[in-house]
């Protein structure tokens, strides 16, 4: 591992052709990652180069065992890359940050916490005090449409209210980037649109640079500026596709004929670069 | 079958009555046996049991017995478990740490601990510091391995939402990983709570010692069948009281769970 790290060259702006305007918030560059697993090396991702725009919304869309969340997770600085450079606003990742806040696929609040204290809590640990952390949250916790649910614990919230919580703390280290990991996968369907929506309303407010990650073709379109496609063994971008559709995108734009277009094109790019075969689970962090 | 079921199924609401109903059939069919003298004479019925209970306490010989003993079981319980705890948590978060404890766990918890009492007793003779010792080893491990499983259990996506907030490992600790094991945690002191009373009387029926066990012992060697029934009636009032105790502390701390969530008794 440590002579990958040694043999890692930076790549020439020239020959790493996609455009990269100067406002490039995300960089990853000639990343690869690689897991011992048992007998056998695991390639992730390899030669993975990703630039997104400062206020850009990018989907990662792949199957299974594509390395979506191990991209995420490097961003994140919660793993490292085997080989390459992970930046992030011109500094390399080393760790986790709190520029940089992650919403995992199952809302990760504290079951012995209330939604308001869950969402104060990173306000809490930077210092702030209590009275004022509590004050922030609760603006927070009315941006996410929580309120009148301040004093509920996780357990007596519906599996939306909790991402919603979720996303509120998230929001509380007042991130510039949100890296979303399948947070409304185990939503149902109905449950999970009027989330999306939600999130495009809170999104185009902020300002924020969002990587969210789903296997759902039909969310991948809706939300992201840029459908990213993955591909497995190894995992690695198989297309980068930018969607015309016009923000801001509200309930609405699911009637545009383009989104059939777009769902179309990329559900035959999954097919294609999903071996039959191959259905290796995603890798555990 | 759904005939026999029958009963039960109009009672579900109101659980405690048949437990009830099945504790007083048992003293009933006890207390028949007794009077009727079908049991042998060493085998008291529950009325005299009670009666010879009521007895002790007149004559103050009850309190006597049960004060030394809870400080006995209380101290050792205390020292114990508590100690369990700390070092089943670190061990949890840090991965030397257990492999500097496993071996010497894996090796010392499957012995009996009343049999290290000999041991104990050529350095501290049969005294009080040597009961609170053994009681307090045996605390040890329930609290120890439930603690340690606790913290391994606890979801990994909560201690990164910690790292991710850019808390310190001391802080994650504290504010994750010790809440996050709680539930874990408080099955391990219920169980590390029997064991002290086991073991404490344990230690009382050897050597010269005063409390509930050696009161056993006393009322065995001069044939006082009453006092002795009284003694481990005093035995299960006591362990019962302190369990709910710990259980209502706990559910306290729990509450968070929602409703039965400690598990039951």
């Amino acid at each position: 591992m440590n002579d990958d790290r040694a043999i890692r060259r930076p790549v020439p702006e020239a020959r790493n052709a996609p455009v990269e305007p100067s406002s490039n918030l995300i960089r990853l560059r000639d990343v690869s990652k690689t897991f011992q697993r048992d007998d056998h090396v695991v390639r992730a991702l390899e030669s993975l180069d990703l630039c997104v725009g400062r206020g850009e919304f990018v989907t990662v869309l792949g199957p299974s065992g594509c390395g979506k969340t191990t991209l995420l997770h490097l961003v994140g600085g919660f793993e490292h890359p085997t080989a390459g450079t992970v930046s992030v606003d011109g500094g390399e990742v080393t760790g986790p940050g709190r520029d940089r806040g992650m919403v995992f696929q199952e809302a990760t609040l504290f079951p012995w916490r209330t939604t308001l204290s869950n969402i104060a809590w990173p306000m809490e640990v930077e210092g702030m005090g209590r009275g004022e952390a509590r004050r922030r949250a609760d603006r927070l916790l009315a941006r996410v449409g929580l309120r009148g649910f301040e004093n509920a614990y996780p357990s007596e919230l519906s599996g939306g209210m909790r991402q919603r919580a979720a996303l509120a703390r998230t929001l509380a280290m007042e991130p510039s980037v949100l890296l979303m990991d399948e947070p409304f996968g185990a939503l149902d369907a109905q449950t999970r649109e009027a989330m999306q929506e939600e999130l495009m309303r809170l999104w185009q407010a902020s300002g924020l640079t969002v990587i969210f990650v789903t296997h759902d073709i039909s969310e991948a379109v809706f939300l992201g500026d840029r459908v990213v496609v993955m591909g497995v063994s190894p995992g690695r971008i198989v297309e980068d596709c930018r969607i015309g559709l016009p923000r801001p995108r509200t309930a609405e734009t699911r009637t545009d004929p383009r989104i059939l277009e777009y769902r179309a094109h990329l559900w035959e790019l999954l097919a294609r670069h999903t071996p039959a075969t191959s259905q290796e689970p995603e890798p555990i962090p | 079958m759904s005939d026999g079921r029958a009963p039960f199924g109009a009672l579900r609401g109101a659980p405690w009555i048949v437990s009830i109903a099945f504790a007083a059939g048992v003293l009933a069919f006890w207390q028949l046996g007794a009077a009727t003298g079908r049991l042998p004479e060493y085998i008291l019925g529950p009325a005299d049991i009670v009666g010879a209970t009521f007895d002790q306490i007149h004559r103050g010989d009850l309190l006597g017995r049960v004060v030394p003993s809870l400080r006995r079981a209380l101290s050792g319980f205390a020292i114990g478990s508590s100690i369990g705890v700390v070092l089943g948590l670190l061990a949890g978060v840090s991965r030397p740490f257990r492999e500097l404890f496993d071996l010497t766990q894996a090796f010392t918890h499957p012995i009996p601990k009343i049999a290290l009492f000999p041991a104990v007793a050529i350095v501290l003779g049969f005294t009080d510091p040597a009961r609170i010792l053994i009681i307090a080893i045996a605390a040890f491990f329930p609290a120890y391995l439930n603690a340690l499983n606790g913290a391994l259990g606890v979801n990994p996506g909560l201690v990164w939402v910690g790292r991710n907030v850019g808390a310190s490992r001391v802080r994650i600790f504290f504010q994750v990983v010790l809440p996050a094991s709680l539930p874990r945690t408080v099955v391990g002191l219920r169980i590390s709570l029997m064991v002290s009373f086991i073991m404490m009387v344990a230690t009382e029926l050897v050597g010269h010692s005063n409390g509930l066990g050696a009161g056993l012992m006393d009322a065995y060697l001069e044939a006082e069948y009453g006092e002795m029934y009284a003694g481990i009636l005093a035995v299960a009032v006591c362990g019962v009281l302190a369990n709910a105790i710990l259980l209502f502390v706990s559910r306290r701390l729990l509450s968070w769970q929602g409703a039965g969530g400690t598990g039951h008794d």
